[in-house]
């Protein structure tokens, strides 16, 4: 049990986390433009314009707002202060922002020394991430459920971007080969490393907290993240080591299933646990996560369907790769982001006013940072989005339509974000006059 | 109507940061003698840093089901700090809590 008291004083300036959630849909912005500009990007997995969007949306907009996410939490939820705060967070914005900018760019316009630059900026970064978040999880003396979750994630993303630096010099020193297999595990562990643990640890405290269910189960949440990365790492070495062997390729296709089972279980344990709620109220976030977890429990079919040779189809990838990121990752952040945006506000603007002693000033009501009216038209926009992205795949013709209604629902998406930040500087400005 | 000596506040059903809002605004209105007994289903780790800023103690305690149940009273306020003590004592320990 968790009992570390939190002291308000102690978490980061709003500034740290907000910063890295306002920037978040400008990159969901870009990546629509590109795949308006180039509509063959959504037909075929290896264009220039289907690199670059992918990681317009996994770097600039997923990793953007966990690592954003992560600056904030981990004070709340491990117990631990991040060292210089300050100063950590501006030096990992600048790495993640130009980094993502100029590998993109690089892979957009096929431009090598862009590439490199991209890759080592967002390498550096990276790195002192982790090092800085893994310090600070080995001080904490919270519930090992919480830290373990994190520490996974926190490899799994430390295993992407070695993998992910390795492709880019694929790219960048001549001669060097790009191999499927080193390919296919950087968006595995990206996917369900990184994004899948740190989502698993991150709803185990916050889904109870903000969405009133009963706790996940107790060994669900101290065995499933250690599970799935014990079958990342098993798989990981099989497909390294290019076992063929008709034993080693056996072992290899159970653990595959077995992390579906592992991803089908956790979607419908929160499904489940959503439906048991104790107060039956119209929630938009829940929206959001009900939507992202059948989402995910569809891309496990079309993976199961496409192992099983059921469906053979190339574009079986890209609908995979589409369910996966602006299905799954993107729906749950999306929803997330309409919770963490008004309680941060909500509770910095407490400890501004804490501190100036302005008791009398009266903090607008949590609902009311971001209109739930707004809110509701941004996801039926998102939705709308992915649907048009899914039926786009197979119908080029389709792909200006879903880009610009992409871009929409995230222009819609960014203005709710201001907008409900701008409560924050409009009330602390009040607190210090 | 016998009086309780304790107003009791149950936030189990409300998502944060609701709980913690409800619980400052019945503070704001706890008459001199009473306590406030605070019923939530987890703990609440944003509430104590504000009830020290606010010049009130407490205790914390298990309820049933996981819940937690807080006694709050104002620091100088002993009669409210004997009753708060008395009912609470009634209470399984929380484990770990700086205040237990």
């Amino acid at each position: 049990m968790d009992n570390s008291v939190l002291s308000l004083e102690q978490t980061p300036p709003l500034s740290v986390p907000l910063k890295f959630m306002l920037s978040a849909p400008i990159f969901a912005v870009a990546a629509g433009v590109v795949a308006l500009v180039y509509p063959e990007a959504l037909v075929n997995r290896w264009h220039p314009a289907t690199l670059a969007i992918t990681h317009l949306l996994t770097l600039g907009f997923i990793t953007m707002v966990m690592v954003g996410a992560l600056q904030q939490l981990l004070p709340v939820l491990a117990g631990v202060n991040l060292s210089y705060p300050v100063r950590t967070s501006w030096v990992l914005y600048i790495g993640l922002l130009s980094g993502t900018i100029a590998l993109c760019g690089g892979f957009l316009f096929m431009m090598m020394t862009l590439i490199a630059v991209g890759a080592a900026l967002l390498a550096a970064a990276f790195l002192l991430l982790i090092i800085v978040f893994l310090h600070a999880l080995l001080r904490s003396d919270a519930s090992i459920n919480i830290t373990m979750g994190m520490r996974l994630a926190l490899i799994s993303f430390l295993i992407t971007i070695s993998l992910g630096v390795y492709l880019a010099t694929g790219y960048v020193v001549p001669g060097a080969a790009l191999h499927r297999t080193p390919t296919d595990l950087h968006i595995e562990w990206g996917l369900l490393g990184w994004i899948g643990l740190l989502v698993f640890t991150v709803s185990y405290q916050v889904i109870p907290m903000f969405q009133v269910t009963p706790k996940y189960p107790e060994r669900m949440q101290r065995y499933l993240a250690p599970l799935v990365f014990i079958g990342l790492v098993v798989v990981s070495a099989f497909r390294a080591t290019e076992a063929q062997l008709v034993q080693g390729s056996f072992v290899s296709t159970g653990i595959e299933f077995g992390l579906m089972v592992a991803f089908t279980f956790y979607a419908l344990v929160t499904l489940g646990l959503q439906q048991r709620r104790r107060r039956k109220v119209p929630d938009v976030t829940m929206d959001f996560w009900r939507l992202g977890l059948s989402f995910l429990l569809l891309a496990i079919l079309v993976s199961g369907a496409a192992r099983a040779g059921v469906i053979s189809h190339p574009l079986a990838y890209l609908v995979l790769g589409a369910l996966m990121i602006v299905g799954f990752a993107m729906s749950l952040i999306n929803g997330m982001l309409y919770k963490i945006i008004p309680f941060l506000v909500w509770l910095h603007l407490t400890n501004t006013i804490d501190m100036s002693s302005r008791w009398q000033l009266k903090i607008p009501n949590m609902k009311k940072i971001v209109p739930d009216k707004h809110a509701r038209g941004q996801f039926r926009a998102h939705l709308a989005a992915v649907l048009l992205i899914l039926a786009a795949i197979p119908m080029e013709r389709l792909v200006p339509v879903a880009a610009v209604l992409f871009v929409g629902s995230n222009l819609y998406l960014s203005y709710n974000l201001v907008k409900g930040a701008a409560v924050f500087w409009r009330f602390s400005r009040q607190a210090e006059e | 109507m016998t009086d309780t000596g304790f107003d009791y506040l149950d936030v189990s059903e409300y998502p944060a940061p609701e709980p913690l809002q409800m619980a400052l605004a019945a503070l704001q209105t706890l008459a001199s003698g009473r306590f406030l007994h605070f019923h939530h289903r987890q703990y609440p780790r944003l509430l104590f840093e504000n009830l020290a800023k606010r010049d009130f103690d407490c205790r914390v305690r298990s309820g049933t089901d996981g819940c937690c149940e807080v006694f709050i009273w104002r620091d100088t306020d002993g009669d409210a700090r004997q009753r708060a003590l008395a009912t609470a004592a009634t209470y399984p320990a929380w484990p770990d809590h700086p205040s237990t």
